[in-house]
């Protein structure tokens, strides 16, 4: 069981998590996709031993020695990316509580991320440059006078800095009000997606506001810019919830208890319907309808993924299977009377 | 200095080379004009469609009919970069800037790094102190005060001390 997902940060109400990431590139080399393989294990190494060396306790998973469900599980906690798993010249440092991780080898040679339950942006971003500077502080990293850190693709270069913060706005989606709510933070230099699914249909209801711009800007400004937004819609998702408290819409409690009642009794369902299941059952838990602690939330909406599932019942399993086995696993999770 | 082409109030500051029905025309014209006619670029645009907008029609044809510019460090092609979005090593921010950055301007809406730098520490005061200082210069540089640019750098190469170069070529 993880350390990270099941608990609840700041603002765990709406917040789920904050993420800082920082691109770095070895300076005298060619970015990641051009290395060559023996000097994709050089950088490797070379990471290894100046974080091994900043005394720090990190696992180090070389991407060929872990099996496909391990990358999967590891991709489902967000502590690598999709495109880390299906490269095999590549590595990921991991910090004994999950919260910390530095991907070798993606399209840039350090992706160097901290993650944190709720709304932590300036703590995660604090983690995360120190962890720059453990490294930098033995190996310069490519750096222009001009442009800041140099990337391998020009969207990154300056601070190489993503900060975001993943949301969870039932109130607002189901209410409609989000749609305004998506188009103004994209006129403020932001951009917004669903975490689950593709296109607009954010599945779970789930969002990940964070920075489009990395330069020009301090990391301070960026930080600034992404948690005020942030605040503000945690603001007006809260408002969206007491108003429902005091007048539900008509229909509203008997969808949300009905999702209850197949995610209590239903024999199988898939990810996708699970989480709308989830997402309903959940915004009954905030308005005070059920009794679900949020801790159980969260770690349902991780586990009941495909290889974490599969990790969980410690075998691989058909589509077909999981499914079955979905409902059982979640059944035990949130409900345990 | 040149005027605006469209409004013919303000000087001009943007050169726009643009291909329609193929006939070639070039424009010169002010931020605000250009502004106007779409070539600052929305950046929440997906990448693949402003990558195809930016080469397709302001930036100005490369070297050779093959596209034959190349890294000096590392060989990577120019025209890669255009098909993935991606470049091959430090060296190629350097060797293609003429053509990159304008579009990095476009997609970053600005060319000056106001972030940490290697070897700075945070709390020391004379690092913060250069931070200030290289913030404003860049403001300055944005806003075209060039005088007030040239006594802000005078003032960062003494902080920085002798020996040390420093490239402030204003694009």
């Amino acid at each position: 069981m993880t350390t990270l997902w099941n608990k609840c940060g700041p603002q765990g109400d709406v917040v789920i998590s904050s993420r800082t990431r920082l691109a770095r590139n070895y300076e005298g080399y060619a970015f990641a996709p051009r290395l060559k393989e023996s000097e994709a294990y050089d950088l490797m190494k070379m990471t290894l031993d100046a974080f091994v060396e900043g005394g720090q306790d990190f696992r180090y998973l070389e991407m060929r020695a872990l099996s496909d469900r391990e990358r999967g599980v590891l991709m489902e906690r967000h502590l690598i990316s999709p495109e880390l798993v299906s490269n095999q010249s590549a590595a990921v440092l991991l910090s004994a509580d999950e919260t910390r991780s530095i991907m070798m080898n993606e399209e840039d040679h350090l992706r160097i991320q901290c993650i944190l339950p709720g709304l932590q942006l300036r703590e995660s971003y604090k983690s995360a440059s120190q962890m720059a500077r453990t490294i930098e502080a033995k190996h310069a990293f490519a750096f222009d006078d001009r442009l800041g850190y140099l990337t391998c693709c020009p969207t990154n270069v300056g601070t190489g800095m993503r900060a975001s913060v993943m949301v969870r706005l039932p109130a607002l989606t189901l209410s409609g009000q989000i749609k305004g709510i998506l188009d103004s933070i994209g006129k403020m230099g932001l951009t917004v997606r669903g975490i689950y699914g593709e296109g607009s249909e954010a599945l779970g209801c789930i969002y990940q506001i964070s920075n489009q711009v990395t330069l020009g800007s301090s990391e301070e400004d960026i930080l600034q810019a992404v948690d005020s937004v942030v605040q503000q819609i945690v603001e007006k998702e809260r408002e969206a919830r007491v108003a429902w408290q005091v007048q539900p819409p008509l229909n509203l409690k008997d969808r949300l208890m009905r999702s209850y009642g197949v995610l209590r009794y239903a024999c199988q369902y898939s990810f996708q319907e699970f989480m709308k299941l989830l997402s309903d059952v959940w915004l009954a838990a905030d308005l005070g309808w059920i009794s679900i602690p949020r801790e159980k939330l969260l770690e349902a909406m991780i586990e009941s993924q495909p290889s974490s599932l599969q990790a969980r019942a410690n075998q691989n399993m058909s589509p077909e299977e999981r499914d079955l086995y979905r409902a059982r696993a979640m059944q035990e999770i949130l409900t345990n009377d | 200095m040149a005027m605006c082409d469209k409004c013919k109030k303000n000087p001009a500051t943007v050169q726009v080379t643009q291909t329609v029905n193929g006939h070639k025309t070039q424009l010169m014209l002010c931020a605000d004009c250009a502004r106007e006619e779409g070539m600052f670029v929305n950046p929440f645009m997906p990448f693949a469609q402003m990558m195809a907008g930016m080469m397709g029609e302001s930036v100005r044809p490369q070297r050779g009919s093959s596209g034959g510019l190349t890294c000096s460090q590392c060989g990577y092609d120019f025209s890669r970069f255009k098909e993935t979005g991606l470049l091959g090593c430090p060296q190629c921010y350097h060797d293609f800037r003429e053509y990159l950055n304008p579009m990095i301007r476009r997609i970053q809406g600005g060319l000056n790094h106001l972030g940490q730098r290697p070897g700075k520490n945070p709390e020391s005061p004379e690092d913060s102190r250069l931070s200030e200082l290289q913030r404003q210069l860049a403001q300055a540089i944005d806003q075209e005060e060039y005088e007030k640019a040239a006594g802000i750098r005078d003032e960062i190469r003494a902080l920085k001390g002798k020996g040390e170069r420093h490239d402030d070529t204003v694009e």
